[in-house]
């Protein structure tokens, strides 16, 4: 993994100089991440957090449906995130007549030496990070498929199971505005979205610093390869590693359960929800480079995590009332 | 650091550090409380004496007859005292150390809660051991002060420097008071003095008043002549008891001291004035 990788001496000192250098491989992974929302930085102006959200959610080797508006740059954003560290890209433009062999693969005959053979011809999932724009615009058989490979990280077909490569993400997106000829993700499949991500419109300046970035004749930055597959990996499971104190474990474990009482919710998290909350809590301590998940964590994850698994009730929809609301309330409550 | 220890065990000496910590601040605020609790009791107990109560309680198997007997003030204060300290300190060491040292360290709090709670899991991952490593480095910066509220504890020591002399005081004079050796019993507390401290309520002195009736029984009772200085050498009071009034021949009609109710206190006061200007007078013309 590094140049100093770990050494076991014989003697006494042996396990000392082992974590010594394993907390070594830590700090240097952590320090790349860093590296990666700086190199990330380069092409996409402003939205931090939704860079730092994106980048909880790949170390916690989850799935992110991203929502805006057409135009804030999801799709540029995304396939930085993958250039930057180092993960093979595909994009996935989903419509209705979308088929779900065309996103898995499908089996073609091949001809050779006068030999014809089934060959599966592998879709455009078999890629580390995938784009999905507009998910809600495939059928939802489509959907169903797509989604079936991102939560089982494989893909069957004519029998035969194929493996995703890993690391494996999925990120999707959908528009909150033209909802004509959609097919809204129903509640159960939005679930399996480790996060929602909100993107927003940029502030003034950084409108103005992508306008000058992108419009005015210069070509964007290249950006540099900082984390390959095998360090992502290792990122992944060392943030599983990081270790969370039981109070906070609990805290976040009430947190969820409490969307399933309050009034304003008609449907609320489920237990996929908790695991959610203290996985990104990891993910998001490792990126900051700690190596305990504080509350803090949990609080600014819960958004991202629970606003896709709680449905609203029609009488705080009336009132004006976002899932957001609702969460930042039950935050203070747990 | 000793050599050879790994961060587990390094933690687990840092989590027994804290405790021990804890466990030490709070026996420091709970033994203060517990003597100004006792300076207090002992002090309002020798200042107004419970009239229920014994002046002194007795030792069963006391090595030395000077401690056959306690001050009841005093074995009161110390029982309270007792009491207060077993409360305080359990309401104090209910709440783990581990949270309290938090509370006041609170850029530490997290990561010392999820380190014990790593060591009580037998945690041994990498990122455990980082956490580990990292909580121990900064518990060697922290503080363990703030685990005494020094506010508090300043006020209980104030009390505790006002309390024990008046406290020391007060039981000491109710000890001069007991040694004096007269036939009056007083309780702790209270002071005897010759001086006339005005008039009382006679209802008080003399009990509930009783209508004045005669003597109905006529005894045969002898005055003697003797006394003031003649060569009988027994005093007045063994005269007294050895039946010398009232064995003679004489027939006296004895009659019960009483008080008409009628008489209150500004007559006693009127008559108390009259007489002493009669004295006054008599005096004037002597």
């Amino acid at each position: 993994m590094t140049d100093n990788d770990t050494d076991v001496e014989a003697d006494g000192s042996g396990e000392r100089v082992a974590v010594e250098a394993a907390e070594d491989d830590v700090d240097w992974l952590q320090a790349k991440l860093g590296r990666v929302r700086e190199e990330v930085g380069k092409r996409i102006v402003g939205q931090r957090e939704v860079v730092d959200q994106l980048l909880v959610c790949i170390v916690a080797d989850g799935n992110a449906l991203l929502e805006s508006n057409p135009g804030l740059g999801k799709t540029t954003l995304v396939r930085t995130v993958a250039d930057v560290t180092d993960l093979s890209f595909s994009r996935i433009q989903n419509t209705p007549d979308l088929m779900p062999s065309d996103i898995t693969g499908t089996e073609i005959i091949q001809q050779a030496d006068e030999r014809r053979e089934f060959v599966f011809e592998k879709g455009p999932i078999f890629a580390n990070v995938v784009l999905a724009d507009e998910i809600n615009r495939a059928t939802p058989k489509t959907q169903a498929a797509m989604l079936e490979a991102m939560q089982e990280k494989q893909v069957t077909a004519a029998g035969e199971t194929y493996q995703l490569p890993r690391p494996f993400f999925v990120l999707a997106t959908q528009n909150p505005i033209d909802q004509g000829g959609t097919y809204p993700l129903p509640e159960a499949q939005t679930d399996r979205f480790l996060l929602k991500i909100l993107v927003d419109y940029p502030a003034l300046d950084e409108e103005r610093d992508i306008v000058r970035l992108y419009a005015e004749g210069r070509e964007p930055e290249d950006v540099e390869g900082i984390l390959s597959a095998e360090e992502l990996r290792a990122v992944q499971s060392l943030a599983r590693e990081v270790p969370i104190a039981d109070d906070i474990r609990d805290r976040a474990i009430e947190l969820a359960r409490l969307t399933r009482a309050d009034d304003r919710l008609e449907f609320g998290a489920s237990p996929r929800a908790s695991m959610a909350l203290v996985l990104t809590g990891k993910a998001r301590a490792f990126i900051q480079g700690r190596s305990h998940v504080s509350w803090e964590d949990i609080e600014t994850m819960a958004a991202p995590v629970l606003r896709h698994r709680v449905v609203l009730d029609f009488r705080a929809e009336r009132e004006g009332q976002s899932p957001d609301d609702v969460v930042a309330d039950l935050v203070e409550e747990a | 650091m000793s050599k050879g220890e790994t961060p587990r065990e390094r933690m687990e000496r840092g989590i027994r550090t804290v405790t021990r910590e804890g466990q030490k601040a709070t026996l420091i605020e709970s033994t203060v409380e517990a003597v100004a609790v006792l300076l207090l009791v002992n002090l309002f107990m020798s200042v107004v004496p419970i009239a229920q109560l014994p002046e002194t309680v007795p030792v069963p198997g006391a090595p030395t007859p000077a401690l056959a007997t306690l001050n009841t003030a005093g074995v009161v204060a110390a029982v309270a005292g007792v009491c207060v300290f077993a409360m305080a300190l359990r309401l104090r060491l209910r709440r783990p150390a581990v949270e309290r040292f938090g509370e006041v360290n609170p850029e530490l709090a997290e990561a010392l809660r999820t380190a014990r709670d790593a060591v009580r899991a037998d945690a041994d991952g990498r990122m455990t051991a980082r956490l580990y490593n990292d909580t121990v480095k900064r518990l060697g910066e922290a503080s363990s002060l703030g685990l005494l509220d020094l506010r508090r504890l300043g006020v209980v020591l104030l009390v505790v420097a006002v309390a024990a002399p008046a406290s020391i005081g007060a039981t000491a004079a109710g000890f001069e008071v007991t040694l004096s050796g007269g036939d009056e019993t007083v309780a702790p507390g209270q002071t005897v003095t010759d001086e006339y401290e005005g008039l009382q309520n006679p209802d008080s002195v003399l009990g509930d008043s009783d209508d004045v009736v005669a003597g109905d029984e006529a005894v045969n009772a002898t005055v003697g002549s003797e006394g003031g200085g003649g060569n009988d050498s027994r005093s007045a009071a063994e005269s007294y008891d050895s039946g010398f009034v009232g064995a003679g021949d004489t027939e006296t009609e004895s009659q019960q001291a009483g008080f008409a109710e009628e008489e209150r206190l500004e007559d006693t006061k009127l008559i108390r004035e009259y007489n002493l200007r009669i004295r006054q007078e008599e005096d004037d013309d002597t």
